[in-house]
């Protein structure tokens, strides 16, 4: 059986060597990633460190490296709770379940998709190293724990997750499903409430000081005892302060909960089966819905949308597109000028930054503006460059609309201005209170936002147009770096002309002026070249 | 009437359709039937105006690509492919308001007729494929269309709907309007075509006309597998 699955590895990865180089790729992003605070802390010629350098505090390492592994417990705990037991495909379902195979070896096979997702997981994890390093000041060797951890930690949540998904999996079992929920949130407010409670009374936690609450964290018991997260987190808290016992204590609890988790896979009787086929089956009608031309980078987005009394605008023709497009936005975040994914990032931001604003880097402003600067911007990208009009220059129905391309265009731009202006005014809030932009510049800066927004708008409709042929992976990866590439053409004056002026105002300006050009140039390209369908 | 003429498509090396002519006429069901891989979903897209193809395709003499071919045309693709948070009533308001369908009884014909009254609620995302296949149908026959291409209509569908969408064939030839369908079902084509244009490779093998009143030597089932399998 074994040499089934592996010859269906093996055909795959033939079939597919472009993998290997994209596994190469992620390799050594990671590897540079993983270096980045040992480049940080690399003195200069004249024998003095980087502007950007981040001193090491082992008491906020230790509570970020808590924090983190606890949220990625918690958050995979959750999925896997909402998912059940996941990662079979339609194939797994034909050929193994139905196939002489025991349900022991078919569980290895949701084993490997699970650890598939906790891969690309702490892969993003990686990715955020500066965003880490920043906020925490952690070395090369605490980030490969707090990527390995988190893959622990992962893999402990979904898998204790997905096991009570399948358990309880019928809808008649909804109610025990919400019960081991309420007890996942129950134990998560003992944890934090506990917390709060004990650093309040041991007055490690007032003054207020977003570092110190990190400090205090890691040294809460009600937090190193958190299952999972605390206990992988645990190990490294050891090595770092020294405490042999604590190591000792947290790997006996990790090796004993994953023998657990295989002893509760493997010998109970567990009906997973019909939530593995029920999984199987909604994967693939997404894959079916991608091969038809439904992108899904928002899928996640409309999960939660329901019916309510909003009704469809008025609008013919072109103007149609705008009209359910406003719809949609209503339908998803209950205001027609609000994008629910770039709320959501917009959340984070702001999370982030106010992390970062309470926890010393004003002491470095430059670097807190850069930081802030590339995370609204890269995040802005991911919206708007997968966002709604470039998503229905992929649907066919657009194409057999009666009206020009120009204009279809122009009606789903026209939807989208709202909420880039809404997202721009909340930018320059961000900008103003948490980074410490004058409301000159933070006006500027939303202003430039939006013109950024419609830069990734342009960029990536014009690369799905008029790249089709390089398949739908690599397409999506080129869409992005294409985007990327038409930013960072309007970042170059503003970097350029806040150095020369020493004035960050004109330097956004500039930025702005470069964009809207840019904009001038590939809006009528876009126009022509959208309406060249090829589906 | 639907022309097609010296059509070809190729996928890098890979020939989709290899110079494809055929004429479907005003109260003609025309059948594009082949087996997987033949190149009847390419054609049907070309017509569609999804890819770009070299030779000509015109609708009531007008290239496939202009407006007023546009809005003579009506399309349900293979799989459709609905919004996931507009509900069924919205899809056909949205179609409707696209298309400057002045009739809004038009949709309430639909709905009823589908069997959708009761689901005009429900999101793209809360049906099953048979409904969302249904509600594609209604989307492209609410503008009236004078030519009407179908891609693999019936899979996914229930026998009613089955029914109902065999009796709209035949309504819309009474009507004189021209109808293509590409399908490998050969059972599910045998009481209402006209022309069966049978593909291979990308190339039609043979056509057969449905003539009332003469017969024939060989059934149309006969004729597919003499074509596909080299033998009777």
């Amino acid at each position: 059986m074994l040499r089934a699955y592996l010859y269906r590895v093996r055909r795959s990865a033939l079939k597919h060597p472009w993998k290997f180089l994209l596994l190469l790729l992620f390799i050594g992003i990671f590897v540079i990633m993983m270096a980045f605070p040992t480049l940080m802390a690399m003195p200069n010629s004249d024998g003095t460190v980087s502007d950007s350098f981040v001193p090491r505090d082992i008491d906020v390492v230790r509570g970020g490296l808590y924090l983190f592994l606890v949220v990625m417990f918690n958050f995979m705990f959750y999925t896997g709770l909402k998912n059940g037991v996941v990662g079979f495909s339609t194939a797994d379902v034909v050929y193994h379940m139905a196939g002489p195979f025991t349900p022991r070896f078919n569980l290895i096979l949701a084993a490997s998709g699970t650890m598939q997702i906790c891969v690309v997981f702490a892969f993003f994890i990686s990715t955020q190293t500066a965003m880490i390093y920043n906020a925490i000041g952690v070395s090369t060797v605490d980030l490969l724990y707090i990527v390995f951890g988190s893959f622990v930690s992962a893999l402990i949540g979904y898998f204790l997750g997905s096991f009570f998904g399948a358990l309880y999996s019928d809808d008649e079992d909804e109610g025990k499903r919400n019960k081991v929920m309420t007890v996942g949130i129950v134990l998560d407010l003992i944890a934090v409430g506990g917390f709060a409670v004990t650093a309040f009374v041991n007055n490690t936690l007032l003054p207020f000081s977003a570092k110190g609450a990190l400090a205090a964290f890691g040294n809460s018991w009600f937090i190193k005892a958190f299952p999972g997260g605390g206990w992988v987190a645990m190990i490294y808290d050891g090595i770092i302060s020294r405490s042999p016992v604590l190591t000792a204590a947290g790997a006996v609890l990790v090796i004993a909960s994953l023998a657990v988790l295989f002893v509760v896979y493997t010998r109970f009787d567990l009906n997973y089966y019909e939530a593995a086929i029920a999984y199987a089956q909604k994967a693939h009608d997404m894959a079916e819905a991608k091969r038809a031309g439904v992108d899904a980078d928002t899928a996640a987005m409309t999960k939660r949308a329901k019916v309510g009394k909003e009704k469809l605008g008025s609008g013919e023709g072109a103007s149609a597109l705008t009209a359910i497009h406003f719809l949609m936005n209503k339908r998803g975040s209950k205001f027609f000028f609000v994008n629910p994914l770039a709320m959501m990032y917009r959340l984070i931001t702001a999370g982030y930054l106010f992390f970062m604003s309470q926890s010393g880097s004003n002491d470095n402003p430059k670097s807190l503006i850069i930081s802030a600067f590339m995370m609204m911007i890269l995040l802005n990208a991911v919206v708007y460059a997968g966002g709604k009009t470039v998503t229905e220059f992929t649907k066919h129905y657009i194409y057999l609309i009666p009206e020009t391309s120009k204009s279809k265009l122009f009606a789903c731009l026209k939807a989208d201005i709202p909420e880039m202006a809404f997202d721009s005014v909340l930018c320059a809030l961000l900008m103003n209170l948490l980074v410490g932009l004058s409301w000159p510049e933070a006006i500027a800066f939303g202003g430039m936002m939006i013109v950024f927004d419609l830069l990734c708008e342009m960029a990536a409709l014009l690369i799905m147009r008029l790249l089709p042929m390089l398949g739908k992976y690599l397409l999506m990866m080129v869409r992005y770096i294409g985007v990327m590439i038409a930013v960072s053409i309007a970042i170059v004056p503003l970097v350029a002309v806040t150095a020369i002026t020493s004035e960050l105002f004109f330097g956004i300006i500039a930025g702005a002026v470069t964009g809207i050009i840019l904009i001038a140039i590939l809006l009528p390209i876009a126009s022509v070249v959208v309406d060249r369908a090829e589906m | 009437m639907l022309t097609v003429n010296g059509v070809t498509k190729k996928y890098k090396k890979f020939v989709a359709n290899d110079n494809l002519s055929f004429t479907i006429g005003d109260g003609e069901v025309g059948i594009l039937l082949g087996p997987n891989g033949a190149g009847k979903s390419t054609i049907i897209k070309s017509i569609a105006g999804l890819l770009k193809y070299q030779g000509t395709i015109e609708i009531d003499g007008l290239d496939t690509h202009s407006l007023e071919a546009k809005r003579k045309l009506g399309y349900i693709p293979e799989i459709p492919a609905l919004y996931d948070t507009l509900t069924v009533d919205e899809h056909l308001e949205f179609i409707r308001r696209a298309y400057k369908v002045e009739d809004v009884s038009v949709k309430e014909k639909l709905l009823e007729r589908f069997e959708l009254s009761d689901k005009r609620k429900k999101m793209g995302k809360e049906l099953s494929k048979g409904m969302q296949q249904k509600v594609s149908i209604c989307c492209a026959l609410m503008h009236d269309p004078s030519v009407v291409i179908f891609d693999e209509p019936m899979v996914g569908l229930d026998p009613h709907a089955i029914k109902e969408l065999k009796l709209v064939f035949q309504e819309l030839r009474d009507a004189g309007k021209t109808v293509l369908i590409s399908t490998h079902m050969i059972d599910t084509i045998e009481d209402y075509w006209d022309v069966v244009h049978i593909m291979m490779n990308g190339k039609i093998a043979a056509t057969k006309h449905n003539i009332p009143g003469t017969s024939d030597d060989k059934s149309l089932e006969q004729l597919f597998f003499e074509i596909t399998e080299g033998k009777a």
